[in-house]
C-alpha cells in the first residue's frame, strides 16, 4: 500500500522533470532506535539536499525528501534552466551550500516547491488509502552531510523508547539524474493507527 | 607493522545519546552533529578523555536513561563527569570543548527548529553548574560537523563538508 503513495510522489517528480520517467523501489519499513536511523538511510557523510515538512492532521509525523547533491543540481537545472544562476542567495542568515557554491534564492524556493510537490503527493495518496487527512507544513531546506540532516530532523521527532517507525522509498530517474529517498516518520501516537490503516507490518524489533 | 599513531587509530564512534571515556590513548568521534552537541572533556594530567553526544536539552524528569546516558544535556553532562572521575580524572582539572548545535534547515515555518541553540545553552549551563570551563568551541551556524577527540593530547579536530579540518 505504501507503494501507491510512493507512486504518486514519483509521478509528481516525473512531471516536474518534464515527464522523464522516475522509478521507485518498494518501500522499506523498519522500527528503529534513534541512533540506528542514520545508518539505515545511508552513509553518514554523504552530501544530500533535504526538504523537510512537519505533518499534522489525521496522520501526524515528519516527512523528508532526500536527494543526492548531484541529483539536486540536475533537478534544479531541469526546473530553472538558465534562470537558476549562480548568484549567492540573499538569505544571508543561513546560506545553503551546494557543491562549491551556495544556492540562489530562486533555487532555494525551487527546492522548497520540489519538496512540497513530492511530499504532498505522497501524503495525499496515504490519505486516500487511510481516510486520514495529512497536512504538510511549508518545507524547510538544508544541504549537508546525511547524518547531520537526519539527526536535526530526529531531534524534532524527540525520543521514543518504543523506537521510531521509518518508511523509506528510493527514487531513481533515467540514468543517474535522480537519486533520492523519501522518509516518513509518523508521530508516536499515530504509529499504530497508520500501520493498521495501511495493512503493513513493520520489521519486528529484535 | 609499527603501532598506529594517534591520528591513524580507528576512532571509537560515540552515537547519539552515548558517552565514552578513554585514558591516555585512542580517539573518540561523534559523526554528523547537526543540532546535536558533542561535549569533549579532558583532564590534561591524568589524560582521561570523555565525549558525550547530546541529542536534546532537557530530560524534564531529571532521570538518567540506561543505555543512553547522554541523551539529554542536563543529565548527560554530569554523567560524563562521573564516568571520567571513575576513570581517574579530577573534576577541577576538566576542560570542555563544544562542537555542534547548528541549525541546518532554512526557512519554512518551523519555529521549533532551534534545538541546536537550546542544546548549546543547556550544555553550557550544566558545565557551569559543575564549575567546568569551556576552553574552545565550534558551535551554532548552519553546518553539520564531525568531531574527533584525541585522548593522548585532548586535541579536538572538526570537519565539515567541503572545508579543511580545523583544530580546537
Amino acid at each position: 500500500m505504501g507503494n501507491i503513495g510512493a507512486g504518486n510522489a514519483t509521478t509528481a517528480l516525473s512531471q516536474l522533470l518534464g515527464d522523464r520517467l522516475v522509478r521507485m523501489t518498494a518501500p522499506a519499513v523498519a522500527i528503529l532506535d534513534i541512533p540506528e536511523v542514520g545508518a539505515w538511510v545511508g552513509e553518514p557523510h554523504l552530501p544530500v539536499v533535504a526538504a523537510y515538512v512537519q505533518v499534522t492532521g489525521g496522520i501526524e509525523g515528519h516527512a523528508v525528501l532526500l536527494l543526492a547533491e548531484a541529483s539536486a543540481q540536475a533537478i534544479l537545472q531541469e526546473m530553472l534552466g538558465a534562470w537558476g544562476g549562480d548568484r549567492p542567495g540573499l538569505l544571508a542568515s543561513g546560506a545553503i551550500p551546494l557543491g562549491e557554491r551556495t544556492v540562489s534564492d530562486l533555487e532555494a524556493s525551487a527546492l522548497m516547491e520540489l519538496g512540497n510537490v513530492v511530499i504532498t503527493s505522497y501524503l495525499n495518496a496515504l490519505g486516500e488509502l487511510t481516510g486520514l487527512v495529512a497536512i504538510p507544513s511549508v518545507p524547510s531546506v538544508a544541504a549537508d552531510m546525511l547524518e547531520a540532516v537526519l539527526n536535526s530532523i530526529l531531534a524534532e521527532v524527540g525520543w521514543s523508547d518504543a523506537g521510531v517507525l521509518a518508511i523509506r522509498t528510493h527514487l531513481q530517474g533515467e540514468g543517474a539524474a535522480v537519486e533520492g529517498q523519501l522518509l516518513f516518520v509518523p508521530a508516536e501516537g499515530h504509529l499504530s493507527r497508520l500501520i493498521q490503516a495501511m495493512g503493513m507490518v513493520g520489521e519486528a524489533r529484535s | 607493522m609499527s603501532p598506529a599513531s594517534p591520528d591513524q587509530a580507528t576512532p571509537v564512534t560515540v552515537r547519539i545519546g552515548e558517552l565514552r571515556v578513554l585514558k591516555g590513548r585512542g580517539v573518540l568521534a561523534a559523526i554528523g552533529l547537526g543540532s546535536c552537541v558533542g561535549v569533549a572533556l579532558y583532564d590534561p594530567v591524568s589524560r582521561v578523555a570523555g565525549l558525550a553526544h547530546i541529542f536534546l536539552p532537557s530530560s524534564q524528569n531529571g532521570r538518567l536513561v540506561a543505555g543512553a546516558p547522554a541523551r539529554y544535556a542536563d543529565t548527560g553532562v554530569p554523567a560524563l563527569v562521573d564516568a571520567m572521575v571513575a576513570a581517574g580524572a579530577r573534576r577541577e582539572r576538566l576542560q570542555a570543548k563544544l562542537v555542534g548545535g547548528a541549525q541546518l534547515f532554512l526557512r519554512g515555518d518551523h519555529a521549533t527548529l532551534e534545538v541546536g541553540r537550546r542544546n548549546v545553552e543547556a550544555v553550557r549551563a550544566a558545565l557551569c553548574a559543575l564549575g567546568i570551563r569551556v576552553v574552545a568551541q565550534d558551535v551554532g551556524g548552519s553546518r553539520g560537523r564531525t568531531m574527533r577527540l584525541f585522548a593522548e593530547t585532548g586535541r579536538v579536530v572538526v570537519t565539515t563538508l567541503g572545508s579543511e579540518a580545523r583544530e580546537l
